[in-house]
């Protein structure tokens, strides 16, 4: 313990600046890390919260097959009847929009249908039979909600009036206090649950084991109506997060590479500005396995002090993606996200950081515990840095396996990559394109720098000249300096071009599908679908320019691994990159179906074979026609006539309306006329170029997490090159006393800093134009496993210009410190410096 | 004329609290293109003595004159303009930059004062230390003898009037120690600059026109010596010397 104590503690005290900085740099790369787990762990606690608020005491509940209705009034008999089930909740459970008046914002409100047998859940409510018998409008709302007398609730028949209905502030903590309490029958007439509920409650006897009660009940209800703990996750929030969640980690992933090449490169420095000190104690008789052991555990000091760093850090990043996941999350299941941060997320940074600092030491405690002390202690090279340093080697093997990275991804990717071991092999090709081209970049940058510095050896700048120097010897520093601009440009640029893709894809499907506008009450992309009432269909339907109604509709079914989502096609719907078998009108309305590629994968279905569907009924099996490119539901999707759908699922209110024009009348026209018909206060109409751009800011708005990661590996760039540079003018303290010692002026010195920064930032720029592109073109081929849909590659360059120029600013700024310490300098202590 | 004049020079260090008087009330003339040796133990005073003479620190009391100059009073850019233009300095531990190249290095004075190497004087300096060949070489690729034959180089490339070696045999094995101090002794000659040699080898200081003895921070008489045009043609194999009459008498 003593040894610890002067070995490392005492020498982490005594040099406080380079333990920060080099904590900052461990933080740095661990902060993205653990904003996964604060998201995660954000995500959980916050389900949980809801789950629980909304349970009460109920230990289980029963779902329906499907997110809309799907549990019908036998099953509820059949739980009933179980032994130790002490009371069923039947609820409708759904999200719909709440406006304080026609044409105010919308919010989403949490809406609950019930009758007296929610009082185990909400406890005595003052609930009336009969009066929620004859009810016809809200029972109570929440706090949060708007009560005036124009208040309304948007239902699948219509306007619901919200005036007159006691507020109850007890409601407050559930859903944010944005709920509506609706009589039972009125919200399964309202929303189309004709003798269905969502989801049932159920409280165990005391005494009654709640695993037996689970296993029972769902021997009575049947498999296909999952019963799950009560405070299990909503499926419409599951469904949001699955799709999200898997990009996230794979960021995640991304961000910890980065920062474990930062971290080994900054402890490499760190180490390498102590070698006299460890040749000392080598001459003084330490064992290798001393040194090796305190420098290592001085890595894993500073790595725990980077990794609490880096906790809160992770905060910081995840709470704009959390607020982002909330949105999809309120209106799909009325849970609001938000940000906790828990035990966990701070121990997973703690273990990270050192982990990081430690793994990260290991090959430099190595390097150091083999030292040549006796050339160390006399000044001269050591064989160990007098050994060439093969990065050229180290260059082509990453290079190499970047090759085989981008053919695993175009392998994964070859006849619509419907096989299962295509979907295994996508995501680590597509790691191993990012990470090839991240340490490929971190072996050519020197070499870039060392020919540089042949070509500039003209030039009569000494900063140009010692800065290159620098850059070709330090070559850990340049190739992780390199590597932080690459990856931060290569972020901006593959954002932006994925956004742009999906904008070209969506446009040129929008082109292909004809002239058309579409109908909605309440803001697109919000979730709650068009909301547009029958009455004003069948009004639109009836004008003169309307030449063709489709109105779709879908239904989400199952849960888990069976999560599906069913959607009925009409003859106007466009279906098109069919990968196999075929996609008949005639062959959909005698009941068979398409799949979606996603489905297709996971199950091994093709056409002629038959896909197993959930429905309130039981599960069915269907026969498959074909398959295709259906990004819908990350491609889990099954697409079937509206008479198929209805006959499994029964009615279901209309998810999108959309008119063609009539023959000889322009889009243009049509919306004009539906706007003057004046069929809905509300009403609005979009044509095509509208939906298509509303479409691509939705999806773009998705990236808005991206864009987050984009921001802090920008910060990370900046600590990089602090960190990295002030160590660097630790290190070369006795260079830059003697250039003092020559002539150098103050400012002089802080310019070979500068110029070291910027030239390194433009070399990485510089190689972000190969790394770009390469991984722009690896993520594009993992989109289709991650999201369902196929875009094409879309190169964003002015990005990549104006990402790289903020790089080479960020690298400049984060310079400007170590310079004027630099130009600072004490030179006679600088001289005598070891 | 007096190249180099220090008159009542003194200077403190703080030292764990404790002051020590590394010079007191030092005086000491280097005319043009004279060669003087400061020689003395360890902590006398006279590396002290070079780094003030050469604008690398500032005395705490006295004047540091250079061509007239008092260079303790100007600012550190101009006494780094000064250093990169008029004075060479040579280390005991060499002080190369590591990732530049031999003739890079010696060129870094130029470099640093913006000016190109137009005459290819790195090129001729070179050749004459004996280092023509190794030009592209890094310093951790020289043995010590040649990283000084570097440093020499340099200290010369910008033409100055006033070169200052410390110990610059103090790393180096006798016998390269006796060459670098051979070809010192030639090059500053050729160049006709000044040399103010410090030293704690009585040999390398037997090579300068002139020796100091410099002990607990002052500078103690040096013998002088016969001034070799007043007494003639130097006597078989004895080296040429001019007298000088002793700097200061001990205080």
């Amino acid at each position: 313990m003593r040894r610890f104590r002067l070995l490392v503690l005492r020498r982490l005290v005594q040099a406080p600046a380079r333990t920060l900085t080099t904590a900052l740099a461990v933080a740095a790369g661990v902060t993205l890390a653990v904003s996964i787990s604060v998201l995660l762990s954000s995500i959980d606690r916050s389900l949980d919260q809801f789950g629980s608020r909304l349970a009460g005491p109920a230990e289980l509940r029963i779902t329906g097959a499907t997110l809309r209705g799907g549990l019908p009034a036998a099953a509820l008999d059949a739980a009933a009847a179980v032994d130790g089930v002490e009371a069923v909740v039947p609820l409708v459970q759904t999200v719909a929009p709440a406006q304080a008046r026609a044409g105010a914002e919308v919010q989403p409100a949490l809406v609950l249908g019930l009758d007296c047998r929610a009082v185990v859940l909400f406890g005595d409510f003052g609930c009336d039979p009969a009066a929620i018998a004859a009810a016809t409008g809200p029972l109570a709302v929440g706090p949060s909600l708007p009560a005036g007398a124009d208040a309304v609730l948007r239902t699948d028949t219509g306007r619901l009036p919200l005036a007159g209905a006691p507020t109850i502030a007890a409601l407050g903590d559930l859903a944010d206090g944005k709920v509506v309490m609706l009589p039972l029958a009125v919200a399964q007439e309202r929303y189309t649950r004709p003798g269905q509920v969502d989801v049932a409650y159920m409280v165990v006897r005391d005494g009654a084991d709640v695993g037996t009660v689970r296993r029972d009940v769902q021997v009575a209800v049947g498999a296909h109506l999952p019963v799950l703990a009560a405070t299990d996750p909503p499926a419409g929030a599951a469904a949001v997060l699955g799709a999200a969640l898997p990009i996230y980690s794979m960021l995640g992933i991304f961000a910890l590479g980065i920062g474990g090449v930062l971290v080994s490169s900054t402890a490499s420095m760190a180490l390498e500005a102590r070698r006299r000190e460890l040749a000392m104690l080598g001459a003084l008789g330490g064992r290798p396995r001393t040194v090796l052991g305190a420098t290592v555990a001085e890595q894993v000091a500073i790595g725990a002090v980077g990794g609490l760093l880096g906790s809160l850090g992770g905060v910081v990043v995840a709470s704009p993606i959390i607020a982002s996941l909330s949105t999809f999350t309120e209106s799909s299941a009325g849970v609001a996200l938000q940000v906790h941060l828990t035990a966990s997320s701070v121990v997973t940074g703690l273990v990270l950081g050192m982990l990081l600092g430690g793994a990260a030491a290991l090959l430099p405690a190595r390097r150091a515990a083999r030292l040549d002390i006796a050339a160390e202690l006399s000044g001269r090279e050591s064989a160990d840095t007098a050994r060439a340093v093969h990065l050229g080697r180290r260059a082509v093997v990453w290079s190499s396996l970047t090759v085989l990275g981008l053919y695993g991804c175009w392998v994964a990717n070859t006849d619509g990559g419907l096989e299962p071991w295509q979907a295994s092999i996508v995501l680590p090709a597509f790691l191993l394109v990012t990470l090839g081209t991240l340490f490929a970049g971190a072996a050519l940058a020197p070499m870039v720098a060392t020919r540089l510095a042949r070509s500039t050896a003209g030039v009569a700048s000494a900063s140009v000249r010692i800065g290159l120097a620098a850059a070709r010897r330090d070559h850990r520093r340049t190739g992780m300096l390199a590597v932080a601009v690459s990856a931060a440009v290569c972020t901006a640029f593959v954002t932006e071009g994925s956004s742009a893709s999906a904008r070209a894809s969506i446009e040129a499907s929008f082109e292909r599908s004809g002239p058309g506008v579409d109908l909605a009450t309440v803001p697109a992309g919000e979730g709650y679908g068009a909301q547009v009432p029958r009455t004003v269909i069948d009004a639109a339907a009836a004008l003169p320019g309307v030449g063709g109604v489709h109105q779709g509709r879908f239904v989400l079914a199952g849960r888990g691994e069976d999560f599906t989502l069913a959607r009925a096609v009409t003859e106007d719907d466009l279906i098109e990159d069919v990968i196999d078998g075929e996609a008949d009108p005639a062959r959909l309305d005698a009941g068979e179906v398409l799949i979606g590629a996603g489905l297709a994968r996971r199950q091994e279905i093709r056409s002629g074979d038959t896909v197993r569907l959930t429905t309130p009924s039981g599960p069915v099996e269907l026969p498959v026609q074909g398959v295709w490119e259906d990004g819908n539901n990350v491609g889990v999707n099954i697409t079937m006539s509206t008479d198929k759908l209805e006959e499994l699922f029964g009615p279901q209110p209309v998810d999108f309306v959309s008119l063609t024009p009539a023959e000889g009348v322009s889009e243009d026209a049509l919306a004009e006329q539906l706007r003057a018909a004046g069929l809905d206060p509300e009403l609005r109409v979009r044509r095509s170029a509208e939906i298509a751009d509303d479409i691509a800011d939705q999806v773009d708005s998705q990236f808005a997490s991206f864009r987050v990661m984009q921001t802090a590996l920008l910060a990370v760039l900046f600590i990089a090159v602090l960190t990295s540079l002030l160590l660097a003018a630790i290190q070369r303290r006795r260079e830059l006393g003697l250039l003092a010692a020559v002539g150098a002026d103050p400012p002089a010195l802080a310019r070979t800093l500068l110029v070291e920064a910027g030239l390194v930032a433009v070399i990485g720029v510089a190689l972000s134009l190969v790394a770009g592109p390469i991984t722009m073109y690896g993520l594009n081929k993992v989109v289709p496993f991650m999201v369902g849909f196929r875009n094409p590659l879309t190169l964003e360059w002015p990005t990549l210009f104006v990402a790289g120029a903020t790089a080479i600013v960020v690298a400049l700024v984060g310079a400007v410190w170590p310079a004027v310490r630099a130009a600072r300098i004490e030179v006679l202590d600088a001289l005598r410096y070891e | 004329m007096a190249l180099l004049e220090l008159a009542g020079v003194s200077k403190v260090y703080e030292q764990g609290g404790d002051c020590v008087v590394a010079l007191h009330d030092v005086d000491l003339v280097v005319g043009e293109g004279e060669s003087v040796a400061l020689i003395g133990p360890s902590g006398s005073g006279k590396s002290t003595l070079l780094h003030l003479a050469g604008g690398l620190d500032r005395p705490d009391s006295g004047t540091v004159r250079l061509g007239g100059r008092d260079i303790a009073t100007l600012s550190a850019g101009d006494r780094a303009r000064i250093r990169r233009r008029e004075l060479g300095f040579i280390f005991q531990f060499f002080h190369l930059v590591p990732g530049l190249s031999v003739a890079e290095n010696v060129e870094l004075p130029l470099l640093l004062d913006g000016r190109r190497d137009k005459d290819g004087r790195v090129r001729s300096l070179l050749d004459r230390v004996g280092l023509g060949h190794r030009a592209g070489h890094l310093p951790g690729q020289l043995s010590g003898g040649e990283m000084q034959r570097t440093a020499i180089a340099r200290a010369l490339v910008a033409r100055p009037t006033l070169v200052l070696a410390d110990e610059p045999t103090g790393n180096l094995d006798s016998a390269s120690g006796a060459t670098i101090l051979d070809l010192l002794g030639e090059v500053v000659a050729d160049a006709s600059a000044a040399l103010v040699l410090v030293t704690h080898d009585e040999g390398a200081a037997a090579r300068t026109q002139r020796t100091l003895r410099v002990h607990d921070g002052r500078i103690a008489a040096a013998p002088s010596v016969v001034d070799v045009d007043a007494n003639g043609p130097g006597d078989g194999d004895q080296p040429r010397r001019r007298v000088l009459r002793a700097s200061s008498p001990a205080r």
